[in-house]
């Protein structure tokens, strides 16, 4: 099971970041909840296509952190972060296309 | 001047070292196209697993969030009828939602995931005993995320939005269900990391254990995080 290369191994450790950076990664996404929810709370001021995107954009950016720096994709081997690009926006292309077939457009989604 | 002898001599050295030194000249350069990052390091096999079911896991939830955004409108349009019909239409989701209360258990849910990944670098550097505290953490955040979300679906049934109420309620309750069974083997699997190293049988060795727990864990987080804006945030015009 534990077929790792001592040397790459080492290395990767080391490229992991440090709890204290962990914890400013943790601020940011607790902040970023905080806009989401404001956003919520004020979507009758703001025009729903824009607040749609703009909830989406957010929701996108803290996916990116977990994935990149609690999930180490940022620094563990390439071929991870390959697949994981591969395999979403893979699923995210089949799923739109489902989607957009199955007419989600009626659905009063925008 | 070669002569034969030297030819076997030579042979006879290459027989018995040229295995040695293929390996040798193979890890250099390997460790020298890993570091110039033209090839990947070497993986471990249970780390590629994890990968892999995360991945198959990713296309899972994808479906059932595809199915709730399709049928979240149908089930507006038949309520809509119900009401032209003078007929008393099933409850909808935002009819009961409580967004406050969400976006707590949401937020302790994202918190358990600094925990997760605090424990993964107290292990790496020996610390076992906030390695503990760490996955206690992590477990407690996990329960009460998933006592919120059985308190909530208590709330929505006691107010008439069930599981058969219409196709709105049946995907949205499988989709969070599913996502709350996720949550539940996550609090299992921490604990049985926290029995192993109570019982001194996980050390900074076996860090590739918590890393594992830890990537399941965060994508538990990452599937929550878009299930909370797609489902949650963004109401049905």
């Amino acid at each position: 099971m534990q077929e790792t290369n001592t040397l790459t191994e080492h290395s990767q450790e080391h490229a992991h970041r440090s709890p204290a950076q962990y914890v400013v990664i943790a601020v940011v996404l607790s902040a970023l909840t905080g806009l989401e929810i404001f956003l919520y709370y004020v979507e009758s001021s703001i025009n729903r296509t824009l607040l749609v995107f703009m909830l989406l954009f957010l929701a996108g950016i803290k996916f990116f952190l977990v994935a990149a720096y609690f999930m180490h994709l940022k620094d563990d081997p390439k071929l991870f972060r390959r697949w994981f690009i591969i395999g979403g926006v893979g699923a995210l292309i089949v799923f739109t296309i489902t989607l957009v077939s199955l007419n989600i457009q009626d659905q009063r989604f925008f | 001047m070669t002569t034969p002898q030297d030819v076997e001599t030579n042979d006879a050295l290459t027989t018995v070292h040229g295995s040695e030194i293929d390996e040798a000249v193979e890890l250099v350069a390997e460790d020298i196209a890993v570091t110039t990052g033209t090839k990947n390091a070497k993986i471990s096999n249970a780390k590629l697993a994890i990968w892999l079911f995360l991945a198959s896991d990713f296309l899972f939830f994808g479906g059932f969030i595809s199915a709730y955004l399709l049928y979240r409108g149908r089930s507006l349009e038949i309520a809509d009828a119900a009401l032209a019909e003078g007929v008393e239409p099933g409850k909808i989701l935002s009819d009961v939602l409580d967004i406050p209360f969400t976006s707590a258990t949401s937020f302790i849910l994202l918190m358990s995931s600094l925990t997760m990944v605090l424990a993964l670098a107290a292990i790496k550097r020996n610390d076992m005993r906030r390695t503990q505290l760490w996955l206690i953490a992590t477990a407690l955040f996990g329960t009460i995320f998933l006592g919120g979300q059985i308190f909530e679906f208590t709330e929505f049934v006691r107010e008439g939005f069930t599981l058969t109420t219409n196709l709105s309620g049946t995907t949205f309750f499988v989709l969070t269900g599913l996502h709350g069974a996720h949550v539940t083997v996550g609090i299992f699997w921490l604990m049985s990391l926290m029995g192993l190293s109570m019982s001194g049988k996980l050390t900074s060795k076996d860090s590739e254990k918590v890393e594992i727990a830890g990537l399941y864990w965060h994508f538990v987080d990452v599937i929550w995080i878009v299930i909370f804006t797609l489902i949650y945030l963004i109401p049905v015009n």
